[in-house]
């Protein structure tokens, strides 16, 4: 009884390098919500949607057994980067083999989204020289 | 400009403000960007938004929050005699459900939110509104959080970037442990003007500047252990506080000291209401004449302005007006009597 949005967009990369954390990447979970018919909006669903996302519904589970998935870092006191989403869902490979359409939905469910789920490395505090996290430059 | 509806009903273009957020995270800004929100129903938030990403924003090129026609708490018929308090009945509004989230975290730059109500309901979060990009503004705003008491980053509105400026705001923090403002910009010049700060008795600071910081002017502060600390913009005037003298410095020049809750509607915890009471005595027309001409509730400001986001306006009359037969001059139309005693 889930219903996700999971950001496809490829190509969302910053022009500079070092504020590319603020973009969103494809196969962060954007937004989870407790209805496998949950109706997004027109820009994701209706006939002139945007082709960013890809829905992904999973019966019989809970949106909050799914939270996780969407989390990210808590922002730094300096503003300097953290990670959007924690985890990263391989879109990739949730849709291979199958022919969608830009509105189409996928159904999955807990295991296989665990199993297409990778954790992102930590992104290093700029501020910070050297592997000693503690030590500010 | 583009303008994107955000709302529940069939037909808008995003359902949740977490979508639209990811959508404006991928835009170019060659033009203003809206994200115009509907009150289809209460906006119900579990995971944290974060506004930013977008590239090519400037002070033409805008990115807004706000409200559909007749969609904010400040369009409301009853807007006058609702409780000023987060409401979902009176407009527009999103409720952050989860503990220990950042609600919404602005990154981005030339963001103004306008006309929102906004509240978490988790028994602690890493704060509320946390402002990061410069050039951007909380207007006109119903902020209701309950922060934990963490680092110092961790209050219902907090800011580190530069021209950050918050105005008709009520601010209120609803538990006992968190803070109400923390502004912790190096170097900033902002300014924060008519806001009320209401704490529940909280043991935290009420309006915390970590470096000297912007101007601060009619925003009472009630609640809180500490009022102010750290040191605001010279400035800064007519603010106000519960205490016996100002807390920080230059917080209190031309303020008002001792106020009461009998300034207020109510402060009964359940049945807020952060309009100013009629029988105020130390916030109404004690405030600097600045700032924007309207309040919280579009009332027309009337110098000397009150203090804080909420302007009184006078009492209604009884909708007849009486005309003395003694001025010449006066048309004879309309609904007007005779003075008997003219």
């Amino acid at each position: 009884m889930a219903s996700m949005v999971i950001f496809a967009k490829p190509d969302n990369i910053h022009p500079d390098p070092k504020l590319d954390w603020t973009k969103f990447k494809r196969g962060d979970v954007i937004d989870i919500r407790d209805d496998d018919n949950f109706y997004w909006g027109e820009a994701v669903q209706g006939p002139q949607a945007l082709n960013w996302w890809r829905v992904v519904t999973v019966p019989n589970t809970p949106a909050a057994a799914l939270l996780s998935l969407a989390a990210g870092d808590s922002p730094s006191a300096d503003g300097s980067a953290y990670r959007l989403r924690i985890n990263s869902i391989n879109l990739d490979m949730l849709e291979f083999g199958k022919n969608l359409g830009i509105t189409d939905r996928l159904t999955s469910d807990v295991p296989t989204l665990l199993a297409v789920r990778t954790v992102k490395p930590v992104i290093a505090n700029p501020n910070v020289i050297g592997s000693d996290p503690r030590v500010i430059g | 400009m583009a303008t994107k509806t955000i709302g529940s009903a069939v037909g808008r273009d995003f359902a949740t403000l977490t979508l639209w957020s990811a959508y404006l995270n991928v835009l170019v800004l060659a033009a203003p960007e809206i994200g115009q929100m509907y009150a289809d129903s209460e906006f119900s938030q579990a995971i944290g938004v974060t506004i930013g990403g977008y590239t090519g924003a400037s002070s033409t090129n805008t990115v807004t929050l706000n409200c559909g026609p007749a969609q904010s708490f400040r369009d409301n018929a009853n807007v006058q005699t609702n409780a000023l308090r987060y409401n979902a009945a009176n407009g527009v509004a999103v409720k952050w459900t989860t503990t220990y989230i950042l609600p919404l975290t602005v990154s981005g730059t030339f963001f103004t939110a306008d006309g929102l109500q906004m509240t978490g309901t988790g028994t602690n979060t890493e704060g509320g509104v946390r402002n990061t990009g410069t050039d951007n503004t909380v207007n006109n705003c119903i902020l209701q959080f309950k922060p934990r008491l963490g680092t110092v980053n961790q209050a219902a509105l907090f800011n580190n970037a530069l021209r950050f400026t918050a105005e008709n705001i009520s601010l209120y923090v609803a538990n006992a442990i968190g803070r109400a403002v923390q502004d912790s910009a190096s170097t900033t010049t902002g300014l924060y003007v008519d806001i009320t700060i209401i704490g529940l008795s909280s043991t935290a600071t009420g309006f915390t500047f970590a470096y000297t910081g912007s101007p601060v002017k009619n925003c009472p502060v009630y609640g809180f252990t500490t009022d102010y600390s750290g040191t605001a913009n010279g400035a800064s005037t007519n603010n106000a506080t519960d205490k016996g003298a100002f807390g920080g410095t230059n917080f209190g020049t031309s303020g008002q000291v001792s106020i009461t809750s009998a300034e207020w509607q109510s402060l009964t915890s359940g049945s807020e209401d952060f309009r100013l009471s009629p029988s105020s005595t130390k916030l109404k027309d004690n405030g600097a004449t600045t700032g924007p001409t309207t309040d919280i509730a579009k009332t027309t400001r009337v110098a000397p302005y009150d203090i804080g986001c909420w302007e009184l306006v006078a009492a209604a009359s009884s909708g007849f007006f009486f005309r003395n037969p003694s001025l010449s001059g006066l048309g004879s139309g309309g609904p007007f009597f005779n003075n008997p005693l003219g």
